[in-house]
This record gives structure tokens, C-alpha cells and sequence, in this order.
């Protein structure tokens, strides 16, 4: 997943800012061995005129030797008068956004859709039956029309989102059709939600349409999910949620999640992430190498 | 099936060359920062470290007693190694000229025979660390600063090869091989100099360990160097480098920090820059292309010194020598 920060003379800035900047990003990940690149739904259009297209940018991250994008994220996690999950009157506004964005994917060969299925918690709640059948609705409604483009619709639940305790978690997918709406497993939004990411793979495994592999040192024992605006940014007792694998504090069991991957087959993508890694002096280049070793070193061996 | 979308650590391909990384960009203090710098060289395809002498407390790793000191021998620090995913020490790089509290020392200079003594026992400590961990090579910087130095008068350049033949003798007998490191600002400071310093030298004794920056700032053509004196080059340090000192600023007062550190009159932003960039200087598919010629057989530190982050630099390395490089 491409969230990166690089250095500059004007400070720190995007890895996309011009093709220079791009080159070195990836570089930097094709380095190291991945294949694959997760971005932004809303980097593709920024990324088209950079390059000419988005299928002219999948080439130029072959020549320096990835294979190609394979997921687009979006997501709405502040609530506007027009955009809001669970608001049905905003659900056409929400479909046009993602038609928008599977068009912008003509050409290339994404496989993932990768949404927020709710917004924040705080601007939600109640979280009632009624409005996770409202969100239910408009997954379903865009999966059914991404899959119609090749591309699986999966849902991603942040600690702060509306549906992110194993209830609400079970109420949606029992709601949403599964040709339609998949599953995404982020591990460290699950852990810090108090969820078992091996658990709901086994629940979820046969929805399961990719991952998230970050790790975290802290679960949510105060309630932080819901402090406005965003929980992830100003929780007074936890400063940086989010980890790279391999850390000596870290709280998600990545070999028993691999064990359980192999166990049921998974075929697709493993995605690691690293969500404001620069958060107390830390930086994106050193966590993917610090995760990367992680992969090569422990995860790997899993499979041999 | 399951097809995990990342590869394995894959070697490069050039079976004569062992690739390794100078801890120098990183200098961590803190294990968890030593561990989290050896990972990065590993993942990233350097399979071998060099460091960097030092002194006291900021130098965990700057000298053998240290290193001894912090993990208990020097079996524990070569099983650390190994856990963070790094075979082995390649080598160690070693200034006469630093202070070392741990010697009483504020720094000797071989032009000066009262100091040869004093840095064949120094070097003779490294030298047994490298055995013991099978280390293949003690870089040295052959003399002081220029401006420090010069100028380098028949009778220096005499002391200063006798400094190294004595002290290559004693590293030769550790299995150790000594090699000189020509630095941008170091006195001896052109292809003449150099070519007069092997001379003076014992070829069976002293080697030279090419920099690519540091000889490209200087106005030395790498390559060229090479091609010329190929049969004495032991070591490699590949870095690249945007500018050369083209205003002779190496001959100011404390260049250390005019120069290096603050860019000189131009205000070079950065000296040292990653293999690879649009910019660079170095021909490095030259250089190995002439490497491979000439049958080079040991390691190739990669360096990148003064990285402003040293995980990106050491990643765009990697990148180079496994796409550009190592096709070659």
C-alpha cells in the first residue's frame, strides 16, 4: 500500500510529485521484492497526467520490475452532506465516485476495490441494524457494478469505522452478497479494535479478497475509536497505532495467520502496509525494509 | 495453490563479487538500531558489513573491545550478525588520524615515524578482530587532511610507505589484507600521488581500495585508476557523487567541515548520492564492466555516507545493483 512520505528540499512530500520522485519509490519497493502496488483511488488521476495514463504508469513500474497495480482504495471516512455510507440519499453520489474510479482503472488489470464500508464511528453512532443495512446496500449496489468492470468490491474496517466489532462486522457480510462484497483483512485495525485477525480470516476466508499486513503495539482499551475528528491522529494515549512487522512489541500473530492463509489455500495478494510510519521519527523506507525482512525471514519459512 | 506475491532474497548474479554495505550512513548506538540496520543491508541483498573505527561512547561498534564489551565476545557479535541475516564482517575501515580515547590518542599521522608504532599496535587489534571473524581486508586512509599535510615532501611519502609496509607485513600475517582508501580531502591527492605511494609501497604488502565518489570528487577518474593500477586494488567503495571540487577547496582550513559538511563556496547541497541517479558521475556499468575484465574477485562495499535516509539509499542501491549491475 503506497502511503510514503519522501524527503525533499521543500520538506517531506508525496513520492508521486513528479516522475523523479516516482522512479525512486519504486525503486525503493521493487528492491526489495514486491510485485505488486495497492494505491489510492484518488491518485490515479494525478498519476495519469503525470504519465499519460494509468496503464503508461503500470509500464513504468514493469521496466523498473513490479508487475502491476492490483488494488484501488477508497473510502469516506468523514462524513459531508453528500458522501456518508449510511445515508442512503448520498448512495448515488458514493456509485458515481466509484464508477469514476473503476473507469479510471480501464487498461489495467486491477483486481481489488478496496473500500471503507462506513465512516467514522463517532459520526455514525448509534450504530443501529438499520444503517449497517443502509451500508449493506450501497456494497452491495457498487460490488455488484465492479464486478461487472473484473473487479472484487472488499471491505476494509478500521478501529474508528462504524462496523468494527465482530457483531457489526457479522450483521454486514450477512447483509452484503457475497458475489458482490468481500472481505479485506487489515490485521493491526482489527487488533487495536480488539478483533482476532486469524479469527475472522476463518470466518471470512472463503470472502477474503486480500490483506493488510501491519502490525500494532496497542489495543483500544479506552474507547479512543470514537474521539473526534479522527482516532488514528489524536488519541491522547496511543501517539502512532501502527507498526511494521517485526517488532518485538507487536500484537498481531502474523505466523498463525499464515498458517491459517496456507491452510485454506488463500490464492491473491498479501499487502503490506505502513500507515503513518513517520509518526515519532520513524520513516516508510526503513519499515519496508524492516517488514520485508520479517516476510523473508519468518512468514516465508511458513511455506517451505 | 497459494502464490505469495513477493520474491525470496535473490543474489545477484556475479559469482566473483561479494556485495556488502558500510555501517557508517547508520552508526547505531542502540542494539535495536544495530539490528534494524543489519536487516536493512540483508533484505536489501549486502550480505557483509564494513565498519567503521571509533571511539567512547557514541561508537558501540567503532572498535573490538567495544564490540567485545557490548555482546560478551566476538562469537556473540558474529551470531547477531547472523540473526539480522548478514554472513560476515568484510572488512573494517580505519583512520590513524582519529582520536581514540580507548588509545590515548589524538591522532597520528604516517608521515610521522614517531607515530608508526603506535598505529601498527592500534591497526594490529583490528587486524586480529578481522581474523577472528573472517574478515578479508583493513581499509585504510593512507595520510591526514591536505590542508593538515601538505606538503607531502619526498621524505612523508617515504615515512608514509614505510608506515603501511610495516603495517601491511603485520595485517598480512593475520590473513588480513591492508588497503589504502584515497579520500577528497586526504593529502595524497592526485593520480601522481597515488601512483608514487604504490610505488614506494610492497605490492604483496599494500593494496588500494578504489572509492568511486571520493576519487570522482577529486578529480581522479575511477576507471582510469583502475585499468592502471588493477593488479593493486583490493576493495571497492561504490557511491556516486554530482560535483567535483573543481575550486580546490580541499586545500582550506578545517575542509572537513567547509567542504564536507557545509557544501563549500557552492553550497553543494549533498556530496554523496546513490548508484544511479540521473545525475551521477560514476560510470559504474564501466567500472565493473572492467572489473569483470580484469577478474576482480572480493567485495564491493556500497557505501552512501551523509544518506539523509539511509534505508531509501540503501534500497536504491539495491535496486541498482540488482538490475543494472548485476547484468552486466
Amino acid at each position: 500500500m503506497d502511503h510514503w512520505v519522501t524527503h525533499s528540499p521543500r520538506g517531506p512530500v508525496s513520492q508521486y510529485l513528479s516522475v523523479k520522485y516516482v522512479d525512486r519509490f519504486i525503486k525503493q519497493i521493487a528492491a526489495l521484492g514486491f510485485m505488486g502496488l495497492d494505491t489510492f483511488g484518488f491518485r490515479l488521476s494525478h498519476l495519469a497526467t503525470l504519465f499519460g495514463s494509468a496503464k503508461k504508469f503500470e509500464e513504468f513500474i514493469q521496466d523498473r520490475g513490479m508487475e502491476k497495480i492490483v488494488s484501488v482504495f477508497q473510502a469516506y471516512p468523514y462524513v459531508s452532506k453528500t458522501r456518508a455510507p449510511h445515508v442512503r440519499a448520498t448512495h448515488d453520489a458514493i456509485f458515481q465516485d466509484c464508477l469514476d474510479i473503476i473507469k479510471g482503472c480501464q487498461g489495467l488489470t486491477v483486481e481489488s476495490f478496496v473500500v471503507m464500508p462506513s465512516s467514522t464511528y463517532w459520526q455514525t453512532e448509534p450504530v443501529t441494524d438499520e444503517k449497517i443495512k443502509i451500508m449493506a446496500d450501497l456494497w452491495n449496489r457498487v460490488g455488484k457494478m465492479t464486478r461487472e468492470h473484473g473487479i472484487k468490491t472488499t471491505c476494509h474496517h478500521e478501529f474508528w469505522g462504524a462496523i468494527r466489532t465482530m457483531d457489526e462486522i457479522e450483521k454486514f457480510y450477512s447483509w452484503t452478497d457475497p458475489n458482490y462484497v468481500h472481505y479485506f483483512c487489515d490485521t493491526a485495525q482489527h487488533v487495536i479494535a480488539g478483533n482476532d485477525p486469524v479469527a475472522l480470516y476463518l470466518r471470512y476466508h472463503d470472502r477474503c479478497s486480500g490483506f493488510h499486513f501491519k502490525d500494532t503495539h496497542n489495543v483500544d482499551t479506552k474507547g479512543e475509536y470514537r474521539i473526534p475528528p479522527d482516532a488514528e491522529l489524536i488519541a491522547p494515549s496511543v501517539q502512532r497505532w501502527f507498526w511494521e512487522m517485526g517488532t518485538p512489541e507487536g500484537l498481531v500473530d502474523f505466523p498463525a495467520l499464515m498458517r491459517a492463509i496456507k491452510d485454506y489455500q488463500y490464492i491473491g495478494w498479501l499487502t503490506v502496509e505502513h500507515d503513518k510510519a513517520d509518526i515519532g521519527g520513524g520513516n516508510y523506507a526503513e519499515s519496508t525494509c524492516i517488514s520485508k525482512w520479517y516476510i523473508d525471514n519468518v512468514l516465508s519459512k511458513i511455506y517451505e | 495453490m497459494f502464490y505469495p506475491r513477493y520474491t525470496n532474497r535473490k543474489e545477484p548474479e556475479m559469482p566473483n563479487i561479494k556485495w556488502g554495505y558500510a555501517i557508517n550512513q547508520w552508526n547505531p548506538v542502540r542494539r535495536e538500531q544495530q539490528e534494524r540496520a543489519f536487516k536493512q543491508m540483508s533484505v536489501c541483498g549486502f550480505r557483509g558489513v564494513e565498519l567503521n573505527e571509533g571511539s567512547g561512547r557514541w561508537e558501540p561498534l567503532g572498535r573490538p573491545e567495544l564490540t567485545e564489551l557490548n555482546f560478551g565476545s566476538v562469537h556473540n557479535f558474529v551470531d547477531f550478525l547472523h540473526q539480522c541475516g548478514i554472513d560476515q564482517v568484510a572488512s573494517f575501515f580505519y583512520d590513524p588520524g582519529l582520536y581514540s580515547a580507548e588509545e590515548s590518542s589524538y591522532g597520528r599521522s604516517p608521515a610521522n615515524p614517531k607515530d608508526h608504532e603506535g598505529i601498527l599496535e592500534s591497526i594490529r587489534t583490528f587486524a586480529t578482530f578481522l581474523r577472528d571473524v573472517g574478515g578479508s581486508c583493513i581499509v585504510v586512509r593512507p595520510t591526514g587532511s591536505y590542508w593538515r599535510e601538505a606538503p607531502l615532501t619526498e621524505e612523508k611519502f617515504k615515512n608514509i610507505a614505510e608506515c603501511w609496509n610495516k603495517v601491511g607485513k603485520m595485517t598480512k600475517e593475520h590473513g588480513i589484507q591492508t588497503a589504502l582508501h584515497v579520500d577528497c580531502l586526504c593529502a595524497i591527492h592526485s593520480m601522481a600521488d597515488i601512483d608514487k605511494i604504490l610505488e614506494l609501497t610492497d605490492p604483496d604488502l599494500v593494496g588500494l581500495a578504489i572509492d568511486t565518489a571520493e576519487l570522482t570528487i577529486t578529480g581522479i577518474d575511477p576507471l582510469r585508476l583502475y585499468d592502471k593500477h588493477f593488479s593493486r586494488v583490493k576493495h571497492f567503495h561504490f557511491k556516486d557523487t554530482h560535483a567535483v571540487d573543481t575550486l580546490d577547496e580541499y586545500k582550506n582550513v578545517n575542509a572537513e567541515i567547509q567542504l564536507l559538511d557545509g557544501g563549500g563556496k557552492r553550497e553543494i547541497e549533498r556530496w554523496f548520492w546513490e548508484m544511479g541517479t540521473a545525475e551521477g558521475l560514476v560510470k559504474f556499468p564501466a567500472l565493473v564492466k572492467l572489473m569483470k575484465d580484469h577478474a576482480y574477485k572480493g567485495w564491493i562495499i556500497v557505501e552512501s555516507d551523509r544518506s539523509p535516509n539511509p534505508a531509501e539509499s540503501t534500497m536504491l542501491n539495491s535496486w541498482y545493483m540488482k538490475y543494472v549491475l548485476s547484468k552486466i
